[in-house]
């Protein structure tokens, strides 16, 4: 049975079917408080000739609100298990491939690598809860990360308010879940079995994780599943839903794209550069103060150009397999392609010569709360 | 809880629904027939009064009888005159007994010179009397944070200032109020401060579901016909947020070497 | 019956009720709120309402306010 999509979320009213025109591109640009109405005409094709003004804005308004830096931060694959049937996954339970998870020496090493690298932020990623990587297990290398970095992020599983609250106490400050897709039908499609399924727990497990008291919440779509326009005005609905209703966290967007031909999974409704740098204009034009990131999926160039173009955080040198920070060769396939292969010097040293400074840490662990995190 | 009827622009606070965008006070009139005109001409539906002791031998000119029998009219009292949360509670109370209705406008103004509201105070009044189901409409400073938190303990309103009462120095918080309007989950009312029709507007404009005047109208040179005149405006500002402003000019000049050059090259 | 009404020391010829001692005081009528011992005495209840020596009386009514 395919859910319903709660009154916050629903794109409709703003997505008429109208053809947005030119008119409607400038008056969007001009806005004093634009929205998704706005989002809708800066996505549309109306928008292509103001491409670069669009990049314009996007970079005075980054700019503005995060100066001339980057902040960084580096993915850590603690465990590849996973029950899901996602069509779209190289971790989807049915794709034949060594899985493995950690364990907590292995985890201390990659992290000891990754801080030898320089970075103060990790996310840590896992598949769906297992009996291998469940959450204790995360418990576990939450506290462990803690110990190490300022910022310790999650990007796993939907969890309960209580769970979050226990992860918060032990350190993490971030909690990244995308819905993927906003849409219910393809979503339902797209997810063939496992608990991922769920539609509407995932949908409302951001807020749970802001009730837990997390300092951020990560929210994205993969672009290619559904119409990308839709589900950026879904995105942006959340956001803005999430921001009303939680107010003392912030939150972070992410478009992670699905590459033409990545694995056996054909994207429907395939985006390319264009349009994703479309995006993130439309997006910090809308949202002017919300972190935007780009991953290593993406290639070199296109990194090099969006950086500062509304992009404020990025993460090099990634692993996208099971640890793989400590191996020459990785044990495991990785969840994607990293496209962007080059060392944490030499990406830092492409933005400086760009004139963006890499900003490895921006907050102190020391401002945890004593008792364990902050009860909202 | 959405703030507005689509259907017919009405607004809705605490469950009550109103068309009328303009709020008024009742306060500086030089007598009850000019200030009851001004009301009629505003077409206020919302409008503040306030609480004094009653002389052993009233004297006083009877204020409020005459609004009393206006129908479609809620009064609204406010608190002021209190200068912490026990006081202003007290007034509540007081005022819901007198005007039958759950409406209040909590204003505690310490100091008697700026008139400014204490936020504390406020806030604390608001928690409390939100919990014994008034619909709170909280005077404020202009400050972001405090309407989330005044939201959170259950006002059914915001009504952050747009100058101190009684300067006529318009919309000098502007800023915050985008700021507010813009995570603001009630109606926002801009009140203190308004001296023209056209601020008034501006402050629909911008997105505010309303304003309250009351200085700029008894102090006019001709008070009822001020209030007819922000009727209008305050009408031609919300017409105006809904249609939809034309963009702001001073585009960006284009820079001499594109910053989207890096897309045409080759890439998927 | 000495009272305090409205801060002030009052003598009231007629106190067997609130409505009786509002009724002296002139504003029988008159919309106004009484709180006795800083507690509010609903009109419904107001001629029922007794009144003792000492007791602090405050009366309110709605004046012009912005």
């Amino acid at each position: 049975m395919t859910p319903q999509m709660p009154a916050w979320l629903d794109p409709s009213p703003w997505l008429d079917g109208r053809e947005s025109t030119p008119a409607d591109v400038e008056r969007a640009l001009g806005c004093d408080a634009p929205g998704p109405r706005e989002l809708a005409a800066l996505l549309s094709p109306a928008a292509h000739p103001f491409m670069e003004v669009m990049a314009q804005h996007a970079r005075a308004l980054t700019q503005r609100h995060f100066g001339r830096t980057i902040s960084m931060y580096a993915p850590l694959y603690l465990a590849n298990y996973c029950t899901n049937g996602c069509a779209y996954c190289g971790f989807a339970s049915d794709r034949i491939q060594p899985r493995r998870r950690l364990e907590l020496p292995e985890a201390e090493d990659e992290l000891a690598m990754l801080k030898g690298m320089g970075f103060e932020e990790v996310l840590l990623l896992t598949g769906e809860r297992t009996s291998h990587a469940g959450f204790d297990y995360l418990l576990e290398c939450v506290s462990l990360a803690a110990q190490r970095f300022h910022a310790v992020g999650i990007e796993a599983f939907p969890m309960t308010t209580r769970e979050y609250a226990l992860l918060a106490e032990a350190g993490c400050t971030g909690v990244t879940l995308y819905q993927e897709t906003y849409d219910p039908r393809q979503y339902d499609r797209l997810h063939r079995w496992g608990p991922k399924k769920d539609y509407l727990d995932r949908l409302d497990a951001p807020a749970r994780a802001m009730e837990a008291g997390m300092r951020t919440v990560g929210l994205g779509v993969l672009l290619g599943l559904s119409d990308p326009a839709f589900d950026a005005v879904c995105l942006l609905r959340h956001a803005v839903h999430l921001q009303r209703e939680h107010w003392k966290s912030g939150i972070t967007l992410s478009f992670p794209r699905l590459r033409p031909q990545s694995g056996n999974f054909t994207a429907m409704f395939p985006v390319d550069e264009a349009w994703l740098a479309q995006l993130v204009f439309a997006v910090r034009v809308v949202l002017p103060d919300v972190p935007l990131l780009l991953s290593t999926r993406e290639r070199p160039e296109f990194r090099d150009g969006m950086a500062g173009l509304g992009i404020s955080k990025m993460s090099a040198g990634s692993r996208t397999s099971v640890g793989g920070y400590g191996e020459a060769e990785p044990m495991t396939e990785g969840q994607f392609q990293v496209s962007d292969t080059r060392s944490v010097p030499e990406f830092c040293s492409m933005l400086r010569n760009r004139g963006l400074e890499p900003v490895f840490k921006n907050w102190d662990s020391v401002f945890r709360d004593a008792a364990g995190g902050e009860h909202g | 809880m959405e703030r507005q009827d689509k259907a017919q622009d009405a607004w809705v606070v605490g469950g009550h629904r109103f068309s009328s965008r303009l709020l008024m006070g009742t306060g500086k009139f030089q007598d009850a027939e000019t200030m009851v005109r001004a009301v009629l001409a505003s077409g206020a539906q919302i409008v503040t009064v306030a609480l004094r002791r009653v002389g052993r031998i009233p004297r006083e000119d009877d204020m409020l009888g005459p609004l009393g029998e206006l129908k479609g009219i809620t009064l609204m009292p406010n608190t002021s005159g209190a200068r912490n949360a026990s006081e202003a509670i007290r007034a509540a109370r007081l005022g819901r007994e007198l005007c039958g209705s759950p409406f209040v406008k909590v204003e505690i103004h310490p100091n008697p010179h700026h008139l400014m509201p204490d936020p504390i105070e406020t806030f604390e009044a608001a928690r409390i009397l939100a919990a014994e189901g008034f619909v709170v409409m909280p005077y404020m400073p202009a400050d972001p944070v405090l309407a989330k938190r005044l939201e959170d303990v259950g006002c059914a309103s915001l009504m952050p200032l747009g100058s101190a009462i009684g300067s006529g120095r318009g919309l000098a918080t502007v800023e915050m109020l985008r700021l507010i309007l813009r995570d603001a989950r009630i109606p926002v009312i801009v009140d203190a401060g308004l001296r023209s029709p056209s601020e008034a507007a501006a402050a629909l404009e911008m997105g505010c579901d309303a304003v309250l005047v009351n200085s700029a109208v008894a102090a006019a040179g001709d008070p009822v016909a001020m209030a007819a005149a922000f009727a209008q405006a305050v009408k031609a500002g919300r017409d105006a947020h809904r249609a939809g402003l034309m963009p702001q000019g001073g585009g960006t000049a284009l820079a001499t070497s594109p910053l989207t050059a890096f897309l045409s090259e080759e890439g998927q | 019956m000495k009272l305090i009404v409205n801060g002030e020391a009052y003598e009231a010829k007629r106190h067997e009720s609130v409505s009786a001692l509002l009724e002296e005081m002139g504003i029988g009528g008159r919309p106004v709120v009484v709180a006795l011992n800083d507690e509010v005495i609903p009109s419904s209840s107001r001629s029922a309402c007794g009144l003792r020596e000492g007791d602090r009386v405050e009366l309110f009514r709605l004046v012009g306010g912005g």
